[in-house]
């Protein structure tokens, strides 16, 4: 009994950690730009996707690891350029009902180039097969997942602590005079940043992938779950999305064998409560 | 939705009454069938009420599916194990709707901007979840089955049999005339005109005396009975309410149809729903992937045609007819 | 009846550690044009937010008629006979100026407002108000235009213009010249002067020369709290003034 609260556990740290991933990509993106990104979940979607061509093409998983987020990236840095530089100026309305479009494109057109039916992404060979402690029987894969994610996290924060570029992105997140004052070109800061928060949900994707597969209609429960740990976690926070990533990761595998649904109702209702009552989130800055 | 969109103009009330009299007549001649019609009509009320809350009061509410879900499930419920009329029903709906749109409505205006709609999103993925959950009462997954459809009774007898799709479609048109002409009314009445003034400039609004939430309360209510009434009828359309109806893709619907069809203008959300009604059912079946489209559009209209179809409409007869420009009176701004 | 319209009692508003508004007793009597002076950060604005209600005072009360209303919200106190201008800007752009007026004509119903099901036609009264509001402020001409496009001046002009729809007995104008061209502001300094007939002003404004010929009692704040208060004569030849304000801004 013990061990299989230890492995459900696990699996919610696992799960927490992509959610992490997700949720720290939209959160830089807010707190930046300060900007909403409802297509978030629809390049999660197009991570998968692409992992799964990517495989299909080398039977490497790990090139797939690679290319897929940038590719996603460097789509994200597109539509920045395009689309989205023209709309940071709008209110948030405006953003949200542009990236709902953006989202409802990118999920059509997945469906259009890899077909209504989802698609199974093996785990690569070197990570299949379990960890066997006594009693305790854990896939590799899983605890792969969860130290990845922890390095992707770990170098996500060096970067955004220890380098200019991202001293650059947290003046920015203060205020962008101080930033175009720097002589730095603001927009292109901007691009950067864009492409990057987009980046970390196309790896979520991909790490994702062999878990459940790439499934055309993820994209808004992600989106949700994602803004569910942004919220929670405080908007622009990264201890923020970390914390509300493994909670609500944690939460939702712990309930899923005795009431999924229930779990969702709870994530949810905890977001509307922390809105409610601590609207900057638990990390948050007034 | 303001920020440097000038309120779209309208037509006076008769002309615009005459206008939805003649489009309610034209419908179910031009369509290949009366059940397409009624589903355009059900739709552009729920964009109608969706429009009270955007259009002329800025908010922006992920929540409209629950209203319109509680509506086809509350209605439902009524008829099969209450046996109530049509009428109750739909008036239940309109009770139920108004009355969960009290509780979205006040707890979502406690924040502002992007915390408001991740309020309303939060409430309408609780909803969704709860109507999974109390699978008892909706059918959950497999949706809440033998939905009636009861006929126009006056004591007992028969006044009108609605099984008839287009008897069912006219009994839709005349409610949709009628709640288009309150809706009408409200937006030009004192307050209406204070839902503008919330919309323009809050914080100008309560240094002038008003208490603003009490007025985005009420417009909450005003949306979600009518979007109830609109969840009703759907209910009774089709003997089924699926769980579809409560979920986030329904809000995003009916978002999507106000902000097409034009927000700020009541005949917009008629041509928003008539255009993506009649566009999903036609392209579903030539092409699945038309929801590809709908985002194009959706990112068109917002970046370079904020006033949707209808403000296209607009533009359109003033270059033809160049002598007479619109008014600009606010009386007559729709 | 009390002696004095307004009057505020060891009022404070602080900031953590700073106190912004530091105990003031200011007292306004009726039918007068009674400026706020200072210089930058002696706390007249953060005053103004308490008089208001845009922010809530930390300490003391604010009597208006004798009643305390310091616990009121900003749209509670319409009703009572107090209305504000903004130093920014700040009106429905997007509709016309009548409409404008009209909105704040009928702000004082309160919640009577929340009538759904008249028309607004029907109110005549506050479509009188608004026409009589805009005969006064000269705009007739553009009862039509969307407050958007009309002049900066005019802007300003009815920005202070909305806060006499609702009939108050007491006006609040923050810095009503803010911005204003050299051109336009001896037409303000007529339009308060003209207002100050009807109503009690209550100004805070940065401009001397409107404030010494307009106003019948001046009180000069710095840090915070009152320095001196008496007529325009009286504070001119105050030499604290001179050193405080006077002299910092020559």
């Amino acid at each position: 009994m013990l061990e299989l609260y230890l492995f459900q556990l696990l699996n919610g740290l696992g799960l927490g950690m992509i959610y992490f991933l997700i949720a720290v990509g939209l959160t830089i993106i807010f707190g930046l730009l300060n900007f909403v990104n409802f297509a978030h979940g629809a390049f999660f979607l197009l991570g998968a996707y692409l992992c799964y061509t990517a495989v299909a093409l080398t039977g490497n998983f790990w090139l797939a690891l690679l290319i897929a987020p940038l590719v996603v990236a460097a789509l994200a840095w597109a539509v920045e350029r395009l689309l989205i530089k023209r709309i940071y100026h709008l209110p948030h309305t405006f953003q949200i009902l542009v990236t709902l479009g953006i989202a409802l494109i990118i999920q059509e057109a997945s469906v259009l180039i890899w077909g209504p039916v989802g698609k199974n992404i093996a785990v690569p060979p070197e990570l299949r097969g379990v960890v066997i402690l006594g009693d305790f029987i854990y896939p590799y894969y899983r605890l792969f997942l969860i130290g990845f994610a922890a390095l992707i996290g770990l170098a996500l924060w060096l970067l955004l602590e220890r380098t200019r570029f991202g001293a650059l992105v947290r003046a920015g997140s203060e205020s962008t005079e101080t930033v175009s004052l720097l002589g730095t070109n603001i927009f292109r800061l901007f691009s950067l940043t864009f492409a990057l928060g987009v980046g970390l949900a196309g790896v979520a994707g991909v790490l994702f992938a062999p878990l459940r597969g790439a499934q055309p209609f993820v994209g808004p429960e992600i989106l949700g779950i994602a803004f569910v740990v942004v919220v929670i976690g405080g908007m622009g926070s990264f201890g923020g999305a970390l914390v509300g990533g493994l909670l609500v990761g944690v939460v939702q595998s712990m309930m899923t064998s005795l009431w999924p649904q229930g779990a969702s109702l709870m994530i949810y209702g905890a977001m509307a409560a922390v809105i409610l009552v601590r609207p900057y989130g638990l990390f948050g800055r007034a | 939705m303001s920020e440097k969109n000038p309120l779209p103009v309208g037509p006076r009330t008769p002309v615009l009454l005459l206008l939805v009299v003649a489009s309610l007549v034209l419908l179910p001649l031009v369509l290949p069938s009366a059940t397409l019609a009624t589903e355009i009509l059900i739709f552009a009320l729920a964009a109608l009420a969706c429009n009270l809350l955007l259009g002329y009061t800025g908010l922006l509410s992920f929540g409209q599916g629950i209203f319109f879900g509680v509506g086809a499930y509350g209605a439902a419920l009524l008829m099969i194990h209450l046996k109530w009329g049509l009428f109750a029903a739909l008036l239940g709906a309109a009770v139920f709707g108004a009355l969960l749109a009290l509780l979205v409505g006040a707890l979502a205006i406690r924040r502002k901007g992007i915390y408001f709609v991740m309020l309303t999103l939060a409430f309408s993925q609780m909803a969704y979840f709860l109507a999974y959950t109390l699978s008892g009462w909706t059918g959950g997954d497999n949706g809440l089955l033998d939905v009636p459809r009861p006929n126009i009774e006056v004591f007992g007898h028969v006044l009108v049999d609605l099984a008839d799709p287009r008897h069912f479609y006219a009994f839709v048109a005349l409610l949709f005339l009628l709640i288009f002409a309150f809706a009408l009314r409200v937006i030009r009445s004192p307050f209406g005109s204070t839902l503008l003034a919330i919309r323009e400039n809050e914080t100008r609004a309560a240094a002038i005396g008003y208490d603003t939430r009490h007025f985005k309360i009420l417009v909450f209510m005003l949306s979600g009975a009518i979007t109830g009434i609109a969840g009703a009828l759907y209910a009774m359309l089709l003997h089924f309410a699926p769980l579809s109806n409560i979920d986030l893709m329904m809000s995003e619907n009916i978002l999507i149809m106000t902000i097409i069809g034009g927000t700020g203008s009541l005949f917009g959300s008629l041509l928003g729903a008539g255009a993506i009604v009649v566009l999903g059912d036609v392209l579903s079946e030539l092409w699945p992937r038309w929801l590809m489209l709908l985002g194009l559009i959706l990112i068109l209209v917002v970046v370079f045609m904020r006033g949707g179809l209808w403000g296209g409409l607009a533009e359109l007869g003033k270059r033809l007819r160049p002598g007479r420009t619109l008014s600009t009176k606010t009386k007559e701004t729709l | 009846m009390s002696e004095f319209l307004l009057e505020t009692r060891n009022l404070e508003l602080a900031y953590g550690p700073f106190r912004a508004v530091g105990g003031v007793d200011l007292k306004v009597r009726p039918g007068t044009i009674h400026t706020v002076i200072g210089p930058n950060g002696a706390g007249k604005t953060s005053l103004f937010h308490c008089l208001t209600g845009e922010r809530q005072a930390t300490a003391g009360s604010i009597l208006f008629n004798g009643r305390d209303i310091v616990r009121k919200p900003s749209h509670g106190r319409v009703a009572l006979g107090m209305a504000r201008s903004f130093q920014l800007t700040s009106l429905f752009q997007n509709l016309s100026v009548r409409e404008n007026l009209r909105l704040a004509a009928q702000g004082r119903d309160g919640l009577g407002a929340l009538n759904f099901w008249r028309s607004v036609e029907h109110k005549r009264s506050h479509w009188d108000t608004a026409d009589q509001v805009l005969e006064r402020l000269k705009l007739t001409g553009r009862a039509d235009t969307l407050a958007g496009e009309l002049s900066h001046g005019q802007q300003r002009v009815l920005e202070v213009g909305m806060s006499i729809c609702a009939r108050p007995s007491l006006l609040m104008l923050d810095e009503p010249t803010s911005g204003m061209g050299i051109d336009d502001i001896p037409l303000m300094t007529e339009l308060i002067s003209d207002l100050g007939r009807d109503h009690t002003v209550l100004l805070i404004e940065h401009n001397m020369s409107i404030v010494m010929s307009i106003s019948q009692r001046i009180t000069v704040m710095s840090h915070g709290q009152i320095l001196v208060e008496g007529t325009p004569e009286f504070v001119r030849n105050d030499e604290r003034v001179r050193t405080a304000y006077l002299g910092e801004a020559a």
